[in-house]
């Protein structure tokens, strides 16, 4: 072999061990242990970032209001299946990541908050994040990119960067209130959401880059630009304009995520975001505060670098904007809420019925006259009837137990927390405010009723002193007197409770597990089911599944 | 609002709340901290050993915490304790999601079934994107753009009438809110047309429009002339069509507008080709008046819309009137004198709602001659069921005639935004005077179809008509009504 050859080889080997230690993270990693009782999905191992990415708006738009609903309409399979369903056959897929006690672990979607331990109303009030407004004057960098609502990207008094979105003309803090309550409910709920303040400013405060002015780079922003968005802006009886300004996220932004495939080149990714507890039970939610606009888009990937140029993706609810009775250029479309925007179902209903049929958006009265509020009502409100924009594809896969789930959160929300939340926007008309309470109120105890009656909201199971308790959720709520409960024991035998509350026996010889199905007596919804094993010498609660 | 305030709350808010949650505002959580502050030193030291032990005793004790229900503000769930556990490293809850096995099996051979179709929705749904953010984006308003600009004109005027050419735009000539359009296009048929269009002032109360166009086609259609031509008797002829107009607009609105129109318009029919049987060959010359005659008009007019309607795309209330009369001169020896009349109805009638409509349109529209150079008409001048005027169920230019009326009434209901599924009822007769008509011998169509309104002025239809002579499809785009 050739001396030239030989010296090649030896550094190459000389360098192989370097390369092996920059490569440790990726080249050393092995695959995660995989323990259904976790709490916490760790989907944060650092990893290099993954290229940008995002799902095409308009494609997606087509896409979702037109291709997805003509397909599912000739879907056989899917005929066949809901078929199979009228006869008890189980044929869902249930949500991939729910762990062993049918919760969804912490992880980089969603973080169990207020159903496990309250927020405190205090923190609720506050809204998610320490305030911090944008210091005056501010510098207009861009201009906003897409989207309806008018608005700029700034750079405060600080350095820090923001995109301010001006409440529509007419409708001072329309838009910015709503996406504050949405928002704080929303985190509080578990979400990762981006810190948005509602913001007062008047021209005199805002000034355009150079750069802009000039047109550098191919971009330019002028006066006569910025005269055009503050036009349509809404403006308070001061003259101030009303805004929303939300504070770039910390790290590189990939993309919106596609609801339908994992993220490209991220392995942490392991699961399909229609598959996930947190995206299907969001539906729940999303009805709850009316966020009728949810869509791929609405959602934002975040690379968070941890070390060495390595990190994580971290996701999060971008824009609740377009929820309670706010829209783009003022009140939401009266239909928006009840109907997608190509709704297969109404149409076909209208055009059989010669347009006689009644929707529930026209019989109801959601005018509220209350500029900072719109369209909202919950008089003919059914969580179920909740309709966004475009169908979701998380929430076409949503199972009973996904939809109980997002129930129990909602239903988690105390009126004190409520009227915290709705606090943190600082409604300067106090019938927004009343109004708002009250109709959230009024959502979350339908919401807990119609899927409280189709899971039993029988939870938080635990032993202690050899007696399983639990908890009756609609009890707790006030939607239901205490009842009895009927416990089928290992398929077996069934034994009538009149409390939350079933003495365990130790197991006989050779049993070691034990299967309860709780059901509430005389009632329809379906039962939990709570699997036990025998433990240095106590039962453990192992497994929970709803409905 | 305080949030003591919602502590007793009058009924509308207490209805809701019960007792298991009026919570009060100290809680024991922030209890123990409180006091720690006030006493010092010693106090912390007891809140670290009371902490201490309730984190020992939480995990042992969890009754203490269930005494407070669910649903209350300082609801903490029992049992379970997951802390800060943020550490990259850790198991994961279960393995990467599949779609399950029998699932594939069940879905697969549709799949490959319908293969073809999610191709095509792809394509579709790649179009969008491509067209979206550069076409539908909302993007910052800009100073319209001035200057010349070339773009393709497409024309489909049929199945198989498709016409395709260049378009050349000059915003800002000769005044900066005038538009000048010079467009050609020639079509698979040998169809040629030449159109050049000067709108001055558009939308404001004095506007000004000169037009010329060009029009070239070797098959048009003939029937003959009457209410009773036969199906079974169509021909084909060339029409070569040169008009210039100028017309003075009063009115912003074309809704509400007065026209005063001035113009040249010359018509040659020749030999016609590309289809058969040719008109000289079907029928006999003395049928057929300035059978290969061309004529060489010089016009003038008035003309004008009124409408008082509640919405002027989707109207659901309302009266449209609309007239036009014209006194033409023939330019040469043998071309007649005649006038010319046009005169439109529509009214509007919602049923108990506006999104239910029932909207009734009635057209007559006329020709006579005057003067004494000739009585006869030629025939390519004679009003028609063709264009604004096509009987539904019935092939375009199906009949002609000195006098035409049409009647048409349909129901309209709002399916979508801006779109209305439509039946209609229609009455169409052609006849030499207005004494002629019989309504036992009208074209009776019936049918319907989808409407959605595009805006003030116009609308795209797609319609299906049924008559004695068959069914027809048409997909307008431009409609008026």
């Amino acid at each position: 072999m050739r001396p030239g050859v030989l010296r090649l080889f030896g550094r190459a080997a000389s360098a192989l061990p370097c390369v092996l230690l920059l490569l440790g993270p990726v080249a050393a990693r092995s695959e995660p242990a995989i323990e259904d009782s976790t709490w916490v999905d760790h989907d944060r191992e650092p990893i290099r970032r993954p290229p940008d990415w995002e799902p095409n708006y308009w494609g997606q738009q087509v896409r979702q209001g037109f291709s997805e609903p003509l397909s599912h309409l000739f879907d056989v399979p899917d005929k066949l299946l809901w078929a199979a369903r009228q006869f008890g056959i189980h044929t869902r897929d249930q949500a991939a990541n729910a762990n062993a006690f049918d919760e969804a672990p912490n992880s980089a979607w969603f973080t169990n908050r207020n159903h496990r331990n309250s927020v405190p109303v205090s923190e609720l009030r506050r809204g998610p994040y320490p305030t911090s407004l944008p210091t005056k004057p501010w510098t207009i960098t861009h201009a906003k990119q897409s989207g309806f609502t008018s608005g700029f990207q700034i750079k405060d008094a600080d350095g820090k960067k923001w995109l301010v979105k001006l409440d529509p003309r007419g409708y001072p803090q329309l838009g910015s209130g709503a996406d504050m309550v949405a928002r704080t409910l929303l985190h509080a709920s578990g979400y990762n959401v981006p810190h948005n303040e509602p913001v007062r400013f008047v021209r005199g405060d805002v000034a355009i880059d150079p750069d802009r002015l000039r047109g550098a780079e191919g971009e330019q922003f002028t006066n006569a630009n910025l005269e055009s968005v503050l036009v349509r802006g809404a403006v308070f009886p001061d003259g101030s304009y009303s805004a929303s300004a939300s504070l770039f996220l910390v790290g590189h932004a990939l993309g919106s995520p596609s609801m339908n495939r994992k993220r490209p080149g991220d392995t942490n990714d392991w699961y399909t975001p229609v598959n996930r507890r947190a995206l299907r039970g969001l539906f729940v939610l999303c009805s709850w505060i009316n966020d009728w606009d949810t869509k791929d888009h609405q959602f934002l990937d975040m690379f968070v670098e941890t070390r060495d140029s390595l990190g994580h993706v971290e996701h999060y609810i971008l824009d609740a904007g377009s929820s309670f009775g706010a829209g783009a250029e003022g009140p939401k479309p009266r239909s928006a809420g009840y109907e997608y925007t190509v709704d297969l179902k109404w149409i076909a209903r209208r055009f059989v019925t010669l347009g006689f049929v009644e929707e529930p958006w026209r019989r109801a009265r959601q005018e509220t006259g209350i500029p900072s509020v719109g369209n909202y009502e919950s008089a003919v409100y059914e969580p179920q009837d909740f309709r966004q924009l475009m169908q979701q594809p998380a929430f076409r896969e949503m199972t009973d137990r996904d939809g109980y789930w997002g129930a129990k959160i909602v239903a988690s929300f105390s009126a004190r927390q409520i009227a915290a939340a709705v606090d943190a926007a600082q409604y300067d008309d106090p019938r927004a405010s009343e109004f708002l309470v009250r109709n959230l109120i009024i959502r979350r105890d339908k919401i807990a009723k119609y899927w409280f009656a189709r899971v039993a909201p029988l939870d938080f199971f635990y032993v202690q002193d050899g007696t399983l308790h639990f908890r009756d959720l609609a009890v707790d709520v006030g939607l239901e007197s205490a009842r009895a409960y009927d416990v089928k024991v290992d398929g077996d035998r069934r034994i009538r409770l009149s409390g939350a509350r079933f003495p365990l026996a130790a197991p006989r010889k050779g049993a070691s597990t034990r299967t309860l199905a709780i059901s509430v007596a005389g009632n329809g919804a379906k039962p939990a089911t709570v699997d036990l094993t025998w433990k240095d010498s106590s039962w453990v609660v192992t497994r929970v599944k709803h409905g | 609002m305080p949030l003591a305030d919602y502590e007793g709350r009058g009924v509308p808010l207490q209805r809701h709340l019960t007792q298991s949650r009026g919570d009060s505002i100290e809680t024991a959580r922030p209890f123990v901290t409180i006091e720690a502050r006030r006493a010092g030193f010693r106090a912390r030291l007891a809140l670290f050993a009371l902490l201490a032990c309730g984190i020992a005793g939480a995990s042992a004790a969890p009754d203490a915490r269930a005494d407070i229900p669910f649903g209350e503000s300082t609801w903490v769930a029992p049992e379970t304790s997951f802390g800060s556990d943020v550490a990259p490293d850790g198991p994961r809850v279960a393995t990467p999601d599949r779609e399950r096995a029998w699932e594939i099996a069940l879905r697969t051979p549709f799949r490959v079934v319908f293969f073809p179709l999610r191709l095509l929705a792809r394509g579709v749904e790649a179009g969008a994107a491509y067209v979206g953010p550069r076409y539908l984006e909302p993007k910052p308003k800009k100073p319209p753009k001035r200057g010349l600009s070339l773009e393709p004109s497409v024309i489909i005027a049929g199945p198989s009438d498709f016409g395709i050419g260049p378009a050349v735009t000059w915003s800002g000539f000769p005044t900066a809110d005038s538009k000048l359009l010079l467009a050609a296009s020639t079509s698979l048929s040998d169809r040629r047309r030449v159109r050049f269009l000067e709108s001055i002032g558009t939308r404001r109360p004095v506007g000004l429009r000169l037009g010329v166009q060009y029009d070239y086609r070797p098959d048009r259609v003939y029937y003959g002339i009457g209410n009773s031509t036969r199906l079974s008797d169509r021909a084909y002829y060339r029409l070569e069509t040169t008009n210039a107009d100028a017309m003075l607009l009063l009115g912003a609105s074309p809704l509400r507008q007065l026209r005063l129109i001035a113009g040249y318009s010359a018509m040659s029919p020749r030999r016609g080709y590309n289809a058969a049987p040719l008109l000289e060959e079907a029928f006999p010359a003395s049928s057929v008046p300035f059978q290969h005659q061309t004529t060489q008009e010089l016009w003038y007019g008035v003309g004008g819309d009124l409408a008082v309607l509640d919405d002027d795309r989707d109207p659901s209330r309302g009266l449209h009137g609309r007239a036009d009369l014209r006194r033409a001169t023939g330019m040469k020896p043998g071309d007649p004198d005649y006038t010319q009349w046009r005169v439109e109805g529509r009214a509007y009638v919602p049923v108990f709602a506006s999104r239910r409509v029932i909207a009734v349109r009635g057209i007559y529209e006329g020709i006579e001659p005057s003067g004494s150079e000739t009585t006869d008409l030629p025939y390519y001048r004679l009003p028609k069921s063709g264009g604004t005027e096509t009987f539904a169920g019935y092939a375009n230019d199906r009949f002609r005639d000195r006098r035409l009326a049409l009647a048409r009434a349909e129901y309209r209901w709002a399916i979508l935004k801006r779109m209305s599924a439509v039946v209609m009822y229609e009455l169409g007769e052609v006849a030499p005077n207005a004494a002629s008509f019989r309504l036992r011998e009208a074209h009776t169509s019936y049918g319907g179809g989808i409407r959605l309104g595009t805006a003030d002025d116009s609308s795209v239809r797609f319609e299906l008509a049924k008559s004695v002579e068959g069914m027809r499809i048409a997909l307008t785009l431009g409609s008026d009504f």
